[in-house]
């Protein structure tokens, strides 16, 4: 069962050779259906991530959440999607034109280009990049880019002060996030990301870094402009942020990619933190969406709970609190690695 | 070292109620809203109540009711021919009701009004074929009632002509010395009580009939009469 995705992928290629290509063409084509894969999965999971949310919500709120559409309200979301398919493209008459059409299409793309390096099962990436971990970090920082060219182009005063808010807050917590990681990289001496789930075959990192994961989460949290840290897109100051002035499919497109973010750190998370694909019973390719959907579950918790936090809060606590503390962590993990090596050499 | 307790302890919170049980909101097209007794839903009309005197149209300030009177011929009397209530400007400020002397309107618990254009938002009473007869009824029962009252007057000036209820008689200057004597005793005080009496004509014709009915009580009132005016004529005197 384990093997169920590479059989069917070896069998794709010895097919496509069977009919004479050559290995890099059937290689290619192989890598278009994983692309189409990764496409399907991440609009199926916003489907079902929104719906969720919503019913979330409603739960933690001591109400239903939607409850019309199908059982339990699970088609609300397609409902949803038609309408905004179906909504007018508007583009406002002073807006920096080129900037402001590309800006939702760089998000999604740079969104679902995380995809690639998540291994989601072994030898399951779409590509085992031996640098995956800072790929997925520099990739993932640069959807701030898009939001800063969305509330740029936009030519709005909520869109501007948003995407600043937006650039501000993920230059302060890109710091922490990198820094806490830094400790996994330093015992497993890897940045190859299914190395580091290998590594986690007998203990989760989740006890060994417990201090970083903490740290991760809370980082995590703010780059993806959730919970208690949305001011980018603080709806009851900001209107919708950088995000005002879209409309339609392209205020989608941004949707789109936050719930792809939110997917994709999570997936992240659970590779990092929780032993990637490694458990009982289940075939490999089923516990990382277990556990991905368990850490979205805490992200959704968190954002319906706590208030908002003020700016400037935002900004001294990952300066004065989440550094410190990471880089505590990646002191106290050389101390242990060095004394593990020790105790291990007498 | 506390840092972080209160989120805890709210997601403790949150988490409680995410297994709760969710019945505080009234799922609203199965389950139906208790509706409070003074609830106002749909404006009505009346149409028998409605004495067509315009006091609801002239209160509305939105202009959400009109009337269609017509006059009839030769007289002043209103007849109402229809009543228009446009519910789409209605702010159920209840002046109209309030209003109304007939109670012609009054509020029923209907709320689900929405409609696909505005013109069917509108309701109109028409006329119904009964109210011709009703009015015509009701002219009939008035006419008797107004007959039944002139006879009454009628025959009440009857017995005043035969004269049952007045005791008119002599004035009390007019009766006899005796009587006055034992009404206010001396001289003096006779004179002090006719000039009272000639002021006050009320107080004259009630010591009158106690006279006739009641001797006892009359002389009391006599005396108290007697000395009021005595009081009264010392102290203009102190003056």
């Amino acid at each position: 069962m384990d093997l169920w995705f590479t059989n069917i992928a070896n069998y794709i290629v010895q097919f496509l050779m069977s009919w004479g290509l050559p290995y890099f063409w059937a290689d290619l084509i192989l890598l278009i259906i994983q692309w189409a894969c990764v496409l399907a999965i991440v609009v199926l999971d916003v489907i079902i991530l929104i719906w969720l949310e919503r019913k979330a919500a409603g739960f933690i709120q001591m109400r239903l959440g939607p409850n019309r559409l199908g059982p339990f309200g699970i088609f609300q979301t397609i409902a949803d999607a038609i309408k905004l398919m179906t909504k007018e493209d508007i583009i406002p008459n002073k807006v920096d034109k080129w900037i402001f059409l590309t800006a939702p299409l760089f998000m999604i793309f740079i969104s679902v280009m995380l995809y690639l390096v998540l291994p989601i099962g072994e030898d399951l990436a779409v590509v085992d990049l031996d640098v995956g971990l800072l790929y997925f970090l520099s990739l993932s920082s640069l959807t701030t880019i898009c939001v800063l060219m969305a509330g740029w182009g936009s030519n709005n005063k909520w869109s501007l002060m948003g995407a600043m808010r937006a650039v501000a807050q993920m230059i302060t917590y890109e710091v922490p996030l990198i820094l806490s990681l830094l400790g996994i990289v330093m015992i497993t001496g890897s940045l190859r990301l299914s190395d580091i789930v290998a590594a986690q075959s007998h203990v989760w990192f989740i006890i060994m870094q417990p201090l970083a994961l903490i740290c991760y989460f809370i980082a995590a949290t703010a780059e993806l402009n959730r919970g208690p840290f949305d001011m980018p897109e603080a709806e009851q100051e900001l209107t919708a942020g950088a995000y005002t002035e879209y409309t339609g499919m392209r205020w989608a497109l941004f949707f789109l990619a936050e719930y792809t973010n939110l997917v994709a750190v999570s997936a992240l998370f659970a590779c990092l933190f929780l032993g990637g694909w490694h458990g009982p019973f289940l075939p490999q390719w089923l516990w990382i969406p277990i556990k991905t959907y368990a850490v979205i579950c805490v992200f959704f918790w968190i954002k319906w709970t706590s208030p908002r936090i003020r700016m400037d809060h935002l900004m001294s606590f990952s300066w004065k609190v989440l550094i410190p503390l990471s880089l505590l962590n990646i002191v106290l993990t050389g101390f242990g690695i060095e004394i593990f090596a020790w105790v291990r050499g007498l | 070292m506390a840092y972080g307790l209160g989120l805890l302890k709210g997601m403790w919170v949150t988490l409680k109620h995410t297994f709760e049980k969710k019945d505080l909101v009234v799922q609203y097209p199965e389950q139906r809203p208790v509706l409070q007794e003074r609830f106002r839903g749909t404006l009505c009309f009346r149409f028998e109540n409605c004495i067509a005197c315009n006091l609801c149209v002239n209160s509305c300030p939105n202009k959400v009711l009109s009337l269609d009177v017509v006059k009839a011929e030769g007289s002043n009397k209103r007849k109402l021919m229809a009543y228009i209530i446009d519910m789409q400007y209605c702010m159920y400020c209840n002046l109209c009701v309030e209003s109304c002397n007939s109670s012609a309107l009054y509020w029923n618990k209907e709320f689900e009004k929405s409609t696909f254009d505005k013109e069917s938002i509108k309701i109109t009473y028409e006329r119904p074929r009964y109210m011709d007869e009703l009015e015509a009824q009701r002219e009939a029962e008035k006419e008797r009632i107004r007959q039944e009252k002139a006879q009454a007057a009628a025959s009440a000036k009857k017995d005043a002509a035969v004269g049952i209820e007045t005791p008119a008689g002599p004035s009390i200057a007019e009766q006899p010395k005796e009587i006055l004597t034992e009404l206010a005793g001396s001289e003096e005080n006779i004179t002090l009580l006719l000039q009272v009496l000639s002021k006050n004509t009320v107080t004259h014709d009630k010591l009158l009939k106690m006279i006739a009915s009641d001797m006892e009580k009359a002389k009391k009132v006599a005396l108290a009469l007697v000395q009021k005016a005595l009081r009264d004529s010392n102290e203009g005197g102190k003056e």
